[in-house]
């Protein structure tokens, strides 16, 4: 067509300006550090499978995407059912990370709108569950799910004023910074409850009692002794009378779920190095860890208005909101360890606050016992002591052991996984779905004999199948990897994601009208979303999921397109980490295009806060390429990142030397 | 970068949207009414119009991403800011231009960007509530949400935006006791300031007295300059202002008309229609109260003049105001249009017809000049200027009275010479007393000419030439109106990729660089006039679905003029620029289906015979085939406004 090529030279001439499918993110010029230290790959072969499977997953996830979105949310953005805000924000939560791995950018900002447009409905819709765009009334359990998606935002960019702003002013809710928020008391260094929010601390309930302990996610022992049957609550007088003692006794002062707040604070510290987010950190943990301390060295789990343990339970440490006695207990309180004591690791160096975590996986491990050869932890506490034993899922000192490299946390890995010998899975059955109402009380985990193999991948979602998402069911199969004991792991764990994207990718298709779709809440729609990350963040970044409660991703890298100066692997280019001590980080960097050259930065840390000393490579001349042996390279880096320039169907191994928690983190990218 | 990489940026983007996708929500198998399909026999190349047609809407596409990479961040919000309403005025064009036309994507901006605007200025700048501004004049509230409607001629299923629709009108319907604006007894909305937070009745003096948008006369008979500096002189004159001002009703509500009927056309409640004809015929009342003349200020008990002594004018933006018919006459124009377009009532076009003889009675003739007075003050009426067109060509392309008709004649006739009816008061500074009053430049005004450096509510003095061209009088139109549109998107991307233009109206900056302009297309192919500034709603004689697409606009390829519009009929040339292709498309009676169609004639190609056929429709579509390089000249027989207006595409059943 004559005028369309007409249009196409204009085009040219009018237009001289990057991929506008997007258009918005360039609009910045970027400056390329001028100092970068440069590595160029010079080894030639035929890509390995798993390098061609990481980048088939990627490109198939990025048309699968799209897809998912235009068949579920209505034009700008609104989901068919209002969920709870966790479940809403869950439905493309994970698409900014899959961005910063190297998913396309339209993914980044399609998840954003998202984002504004369920945080609108959640404002506006039928019921009213944010308010100034934080989540209203809620606790830190769920919360952390919500806002662990919003932390992605600071990776994919930045320099969003918008998203600066909410990081601001979503901490200054969790500061006592807020006066429509006092969620925060600062003199005793507590949350007011466990349910807080946009609109301050939510004590006085009105029939929230009536779900949480029936379903036994708190208790009020001792001050009601005898077990509350379902059913009380159709009793005017009982149920009043229950509802009181419940505000007055659970919904009364802190829990330490609440310490998933942590993330959300260091997230404005990541964005702004304000040093007052860093303080907030430490002062919240520490008054945890002395409550640790004065209670004998058990984590007590409610906190009274005055700060002391067991205020309204007659100095009783536990009984408390998710707490050790709850139904989730050790999982809901181990998360949250988690993520606070990575977070506060993270953002001051000091390996101290790992202690937080250890100390009650210690805990765990000083009340555990052998029942026919099996190592069993007690996960409650009630009132005869510790029960409910059950095999140790790794995920928390996997967690831990990312961020220690101390041979002593390697040590109880290996112990628990030896101790662990036969199946089942320890919350296998003890889900929401399969789990009655009362049955959790009486639960009683069984050896079933089934072998244990942890070089076994799962094949499951980063969140929303069958199994409990925050399970983290690759931990064990993914550091037997990095420990040389799981060689094939890179190709099984991409096969399990690829496997599980096309399960959800053929349930999608099969639903002809989502309206009609049984049981379409916003909890199965995150079950269908095909974008899964885990493994891809496993074998790229070197490092687990960010922990389910809202914690910050913790990777030893991240990396960054050079040549369009903005997060994630060039297209084409595939990446594995193979080994990470306490200060050597290997990798291989692979480019499967036979004719495409791209450059890549890596970076230390997921915020800047490695550094690396130097990169030992292998040299490839002419002649030395395949068989012949290779030049061996040592660079001096000194640097947060370097660049690597990858020619056509070049691959390059690096064993770069690290210098681990030296830097303050930061969401800073390198222009 | 490199300019390898430049180009495969440009075609990999160029692939992307020349094809626009079908509506990727639309999967369901498509279910149309029954309509008759006509088939384009003749073959000839494209008109040079036609050609240029296209050709504009493919650079519009183009242009629409320039100016989010300039000012907007992911997410939409943007980099700067003018006042709430230059915000959403930078987007407002762009629904518009897809239901046109436009590439899907700049649809998909487009909201984007209007739900950014809407975050910033409720979580920035608070001034934002229920994602409605909390209080603002009815001027500056109603061009704000123009482009908001648009929307659903664009996607009326958008749950999101329906429920906003309704939330919109509701709060000039006291659903929400926190805006309670309107006060049904006396049928008035309470201040000249209203929004979700209810009305205001204080506001600063300052801005608006020393523009003189409104007067405290005669209260205060002479406000001496430099009041505002001596602090106990400042405080009482405040104090009168609210009490004399920013208390009652004003002509300019008359604006949310718009608004109103946006949620009446969406959702068909009744309710929006009984509230909406109830406060304009509370208006035409007034009139007659007052001597065929609208007051322009109603106290808080519903009496003319009650806040100055009776007298009936010196309101918030009325008749002594710097911009008075601008002003009046806009909320007039909307009004009518909305309550024509809702009711099939034409008396409704009375009301704005009645203001127009009013002045037209008062008119006076110098140097051959055709001038009518503007303003009214302690003495009466004076402030001569020329009667802006586009007020009659509102009017009559509304109407399609013959009377109507006359009237344009009798002002064409009597505009010899420029400038136009504004040329002296488009200042961003005040008024110096005299220096806005019309004079004619010397320079004759051609009623042919197209414009081509108009920004924002300028537009409108493109509605002179169309009139003409419509009239038989200015063949060239088509082609001048497109040149002259790509001259201003031209100029408009050179003002994007300048880092130093600046307006000089500092919060215009952003929208006139906004690239996408919709008039000319607009009036080319559906007829319509620019749309009413101040909350009007698009009023065309046709629009067109993409059948290929499944999606509103013209198909790809395919060029529309409406040559002729007559009361019981319209001319409509099609033309396929497409010589591979056959496209289908609907056409559809009105924007809302509002009028019928009953027959079509058009002539049909045979073999060596040229036979004209005619195809009865007798409903609001038929659909037209266009095979590869084919044109048709469709007379399509219409009755106007005898259907209840809806959004509804033609294949959304129930």
């Amino acid at each position: 067509m004559r005028y369309k090529s007409a249009g196409l030279l204009l085009s040219v001439i009018l237009v001289r300006a990057c991929i506008p499918v997007n258009p918005g993110c360039f609009a910045v010029e970027h400056g390329m550090p001028s100092d970068i230290i440069k590595i160029t790959a010079t080894q030639k072969s035929a890509p390995p499978g798993w390098a061609i499977m990481e980048r088939h997953l990627i490109d198939t996830m990025n048309e699968a995407a799209p897809e998912f979105l235009n068949k579920y949310a209505d034009r700008g953005g609104r989901m068919p059912t209002i969920g709870k805000p966790d479940d809403m924000y869950e439905v493309f939560g994970n698409w900014p990370l899959f961005y910063i791995i190297g998913g396309n950018e339209e993914l980044f900002e399609l998840s954003f709108q998202q984002w504004n447009a369920i945080t609108r409905q959640l404002t506006y819709g039928k019921s009213k569950r944010v308010d100034r765009e934080f989540v209203m009334n809620y606790d830190w359990f769920h919360n952390s799910e919500s806002y662990k998606y919003f932390y992605y935002f600071g990776l994919a960019d930045p320099q969003i004023p918008e998203n600066i702003d909410r990081a601001k002013r979503f901490a200054a809710m969790y500061m006592g910074d807020d006066p429509l928020a006092q969620n925060y008391d600062p003199e005793f260094k507590i949350m007011k409850s466990p349910l807080t929010g946009s609109t301050g601390p939510w004590i006085e309930t009105k029939r929230h009692a009536e779900y949480m302990l029936n379903y036994g996610h708190a208790s009020l022992y001792p001050i009601i002794k005898e077990y509350l049957e379902p059913g009380w609550e159709k009793d005017p007088e009982k149920a009043e009378e229950i509802n009181k003692l419940y505000n007055e006794v659970v919904t009364r002062g802190d829990t330490p779920i609440s310490l998933n707040a942590c993330a959300l604070i260091a997230n404005a510290y990541l964005y702004t190095g304000e040093e007052k987010y860093k303080d907030w950190i430490i002062g919240y943990v520490d008054a945890w860890l002395q409550r640790i301390e004065d209670n004998n060295g058990i984590l007590p789990d409610n906190i009274g208005l005055t700060g002391k343990i067991g205020e309204y339970r007659d100095g009783q440490w536990w009984g408390g909101h998710f707490g050790w006695s709850a139904r989730y207990s050790q999982h809901m309180i181990f998360g949250a360890l988690t993520s606070a004591a990575e977070t506060a690791y993270l953002v001051t160096g000091d390996s101290k606050y790992l202690s937080l975590l250890r100390s009650q996986i210690d805990v765990l491990f000083d009340n555990s016992k052998r029942v026919d050869k099996q190592l069993v932890f007690p996960y409650r506490y009630g009132s005869d002591g510790w029960y409910d034993y059950r095999p140790l899922e790794i995920r928390e000192l996997s967690h831990l052991y990312n961020m220690s490299i101390a041979p002593d946390d390697w040590k109880r890995i290996e112990t628990v996984l030896g101790g662990f010998k036969y199946g089942p899975r320890p919350y296998k059955g003890y889900n929401d779905f399969e789990l009655p109402m009362t049955g959790w009380r009486t639960f009683r985990w069984e050896s079933n004999g089934e072998p244990m193999d942890f070089t076994q991948v799962v094949s499951n979602g980063d969140i929303g199948d069958e199994h409990m998402e925050q399970e983290e069911l690759n931990e064990a199969p993914r550091q037997l990897f990095l420990a040389g004991r799981n060689p094939d792991f890179p190709e099984k764990i991409l096969e399990a994601n690829y496997r599980e994207m096309l399960r959800r990718i053929t349930v999608s298709r099969s639903i002809e009208d989502i309206y009609s779709y049984p049981g379409l809440i916003s909890e199965e729609l995150a079950g269908l979303n095909p974008v899964v990350t885990k493994g891809l963040v496993f074998l790229t970044m070197g490092g687990p999921q960010a922990i389910y409660n809202g914690g910050l991703l913790q990777v030893r890298v991240r990396y960054y397109d050079a040549d369009k100066k903005h997060p994630g692997l060039p297209e084409g280019v595939a990446a594995l980490v193979e080994k990470l001590t306490a200060d050597r980080t290997v990798l291989q960097l692979v480019n499967t295009s036979a004719l495409e050259s791209h450059a890549v930065i890596i970076q230390a840390g997921a915020y800047g806060e490695h550094e690396f000393t130097e990169a030992i490579y292998a040299e490839y001349s002419a002649e030395s390429n395949g068989d012949k042996n290779p030049e061996y390279k040592s660079l001096r880096i000194d640097n947060k990142y370097f660049l690597v320039e990858l020619p056509p169907a070049t691959s390059i191994s690096l064993d770069i030397g690290t210098r681990r928690y030296v830097n303050t983190p930061s969401y800073k990218q390198p222009w | 970068m490199s300019l390898r990489f430049d180009f495969l940026c440009i075609l990999i983007w160029f692939i992307t949207i020349t094809n626009p996708k079908a509506d990727q929500r639309n999967k369901k198998p498509l279910h149309l009414p029954d309509m008759p399909t006509i088939t384009a026999t003749l073959q000839a190349p494209p008109p040079v119009w036609a050609v240029m047609q296209r050709n504009l809407i493919d650079i519009m596409n183009r242009a629409a991403p320039l100016f989010l990479e300039k000012y907007a961040y992911p997410g939409g919000t943007l980099r700067r800011h003018g006042k709430l309403d230059d915000d959403y005025e930078c987007f407002n064009t762009w629904p518009l231009f897809y239901v046109i036309g436009g590439d899907e994507k700049i649809l998909e901006w487009s909201l984007n960007g209007y739900n950014a605007v809407t975050r910033q200025w409720t979580y920035e700048r608070n001034s934002v509530r229920k994602e409605f501004v909390k209080q603002y004049d009815m001027l500056h509230l109603s061009e704000g949400y123009v482009g908001f409607q648009y929307f659903a001629l664009a996607d009326p299923t958008i749950p999101e935006q329906i429920d906003r629709a309704r939330r919109f009108a509701g709060f000039y319907m006291n659903e929400d006791p926190d805006a309670q604006n309107f006060d049904p007894e006396h049928t008035i909305i309470r201040s000249p300031i209203t929004g979700s937070a209810g009305p205001a009745f204080e506001s600063s003096a300052d801005y608006v007295l020393i523009y003189g948008h409104a007067s405290l006369y005669p209260i205060v008979k002479s406000l001496e300059p430099g009041w505002e500096k001596d602090e106990k002189r400042h405080e009482e004159i405040q104090q009168l202002y609210n009490r004399i001002v920013i208390s009652g009703d004003v002509p300019m509500n008359l604006a949310i008309t718009g608004l109103v009927s946006h949620a009446y056309i969406l959702t068909g409640d009744e309710k929006y229609k009984t509230w909406l004809l109830n406060y304009v015929d509370a208006w035409m009342k007034r009139i007659h109260e007052n001597n065929g003349v609208i007051p322009d200020n109603i106290g808080l008990a519903g009496k003319i003049g009650e806040n100055r002594e009776g007298q009936w004018w010196g309101g918030f933006f009325g008749w002594s105001g710097r911009y008075s018919v601008e002003m009046i006459f806009n909320s007039l124009i909307t009004a009518s249009e909305c309550a024509y377009v809702i009711s099939s009532d034409p008396n409704y076009l009375g009301f704005l017809r009645s203001q127009v003889d009013m002045l037209l009675d008062k008119a006076i003739v110098r140097d051959g000049d055709l001038l009518v007075p503007y303003k009214v003050g302690p003495d009466g009426w004076y402030d001569y200027h020329p009667l802006g067109p586009y007020i009659l060509s509102h009017l009559w392309k509304a109407s399609m009275d013959t009377g109507d008709w006359e009237r344009l004649e009798r002002i064409r006739k009597g505009k010899k010479h420029g400038p136009w009816a504004y040329a002296y008061a488009d200042s961003p500074d005040p008024p110096e007393p005299g220096a806005e009053e019309w004079f004619h430049d010397g320079t004759l005004f051609d009623w042919n000419k197209v414009l081509n450096d108009l920004r924002g509510n300028q537009q409108r003095r493109n509605e002179a030439p169309h009139v003409s061209f419509l009239g038989g009088t200015n063949p060239d139109w088509p082609v001048n109106i497109m040149k002259a549109e790509l001259e201003q998107v031209i100029r408009n991307i050179d003002r994007l990729k300048s880092d130093t233009y600046e307006h000089e109206w500092r919060s215009q900056t952003m929208l006139t660089q906004n690239p996408v302009f919709t008039n000319g297309l607009a009036q080319m192919t559906m007829g319509a006039p620019y749309t009413c500034f101040n909350g009007g709603l698009l009023m065309a004689r046709v629009r067109y679905f993409d059948l290929d697409h499944v999606r509103p606009g013209l198909s790809e390829d395919v060029a529309a003029l409406v040559e002729r519009l007559e009361s019981d009929r319209c001319v409509v040339r099609l033309v396929n620029t497409n010589v591979f292709d056959t496209h289908r498309m609907i056409v559809q009676a009105g924007a809302y289906g509002e009028h019928t169609f009953t027959n079509v004639t058009f002539k049909k190609q045979s073999e060596d015979s040229i036979m004209e056929e005619s195809v009865a429709v007798n409903g609001k579509y038929f659909i037209v085939e266009l095979p590869p390089a084919t044109t048709i000249t469709l007379n399509i027989g219409t009755q106007r406004f005898v259907n209840q207006p809806s959004y509804a595409f033609p294949w959304h059943t129930n």
